[in-house]
């Protein structure tokens, strides 16, 4: 199989992954009166397209993701979407630039919290503009507060997967990747 | 499993938890501190907003226990319930009912969002000017 038909697979595969993951997050139910606290399942696909590619397939596979879920799940262009949509960008550009910025000191765990948070912060802000009124920042430190263990597990499972994920990952280049403990080309890209 | 082997946590993986646990903890401790140092004062202030604009304000004292007042949204009419000094979301069209879930406001800065019918409910009321009786030096 070539490089290219290879890497295609494998981002379909992590597009599907992600669709799967946001649809049934969304059949959760909202814990009590925390609006926007959830587990951030199909943040685990984006960490492990960041790891594996490069930022411009992880904004293909988040945008990719959050069109098919909110279409899978039904809630396409309503106030859900919009809130989805705002908390995966934002997220999304939290956590490639604390890769590119953090120059191998952090590891999935910390780059999963920052978008973890960086999640919260852009729901809330779209949240806001949506009802014009900035009164739902209240719940901000609850959020904060979520987003520690929820974020951090997420990053432990994606490391966790990314283990036994790519077979054959060339060890000795581990060091040169942006992210700690990342083995990088894991196939020929 | 996978945890046995050693989870790749870096120094500025903890840094990053620590900041954001103490930022967390702080807004706690900032809005606790706010409501301790909080009297309700006489003139708190019911307002009640669609999509930013005030549709209906009225004085917290002058809805009585058990009156109702609707809010037309979007999705539909919001049913908000007057209790003892405080106020709460009886009913709403939204399918998450978070609105419901928040109970009872009664003091200034406190609000009920209801983000999918656009609704909020906020009070509003000049802070007294001495919420203490006396500070020792």
């Amino acid at each position: 199989m070539g490089g290219q038909t290879r890497k295609l697979l494998y981002l379909s595969l992590l597009v599907a992954t992600g669709t799967v993951l946001h649809v049934f997050e969304g059949f959760l139910p909202a814990l009590g009166a925390l609006p926007g606290a959830k587990l951030g399942l199909a943040n685990l696909v984006t960490l492990l397209t960041l790891a594996l590619y490069g930022p411009v397939e992880t904004w293909w596979v988040v945008i990719l993701r959050v069109l098919l879920g909110s279409l899978m799940g039904g809630t396409l262009l309503t106030t859900t979407f919009f809130l989805s949509l705002a908390g995966a960008l934002g997220s999304t550009l939290v956590m490639l630039s604390a890769v590119r910025l953090g120059r191998g000191a952090l590891s999935l765990v910390g780059i999963s919290v920052l978008g973890a948070v960086a999640h919260n912060l852009s729901q809330l802000l779209m949240a806001s503009l949506l009802i014009q009124h900035l009164g739902i920042f209240f719940y901000l430190p609850y959020l904060l507060l979520f987003a520690l263990p929820t974020g951090y597990f997420i990053g432990i499972t994606a490391s966790c997967v990314l283990r036994v994920f790519p077979p054959g990952g060339r060890q000795g280049e581990w060091k040169k990747h942006p992210v700690r403990g990342v083995v990088p080309r894991a196939w020929n890209m | 499993m996978c945890a046995k082997r050693g989870v790749p946590v870096t120094r500025a993986d903890k840094l990053i938890l620590v900041v954001v646990l103490g930022l967390a903890l702080g807004s706690f401790a900032l809005i606790g501190l706010r409501r301790a140092a909080q009297v309700r004062p006489a003139e708190a202030q019911v307002v009640v907003e669609v999509d930013g604009r005030v549709v209906d304000m009225f004085p917290l004292a002058e809805l009585k226990p058990g009156e109702r007042r609707q809010v037309r949204g979007p999705l539909g009419y919001s049913v908000i319930i007057g209790g003892d000094n405080k106020v709460r979301m009886e009913s709403s069209p939204c399918p998450d009912k978070v609105c419901m879930a928040r109970g009872w406001i009664s003091l200034p800065g406190e609000a009920i969002v209801c983000v999918p019918n656009h609704v909020v409910v906020h009070i509003t009321g000049s802070l007294p000017e001495k919420s203490y009786d006396a500070v020792t030096q």
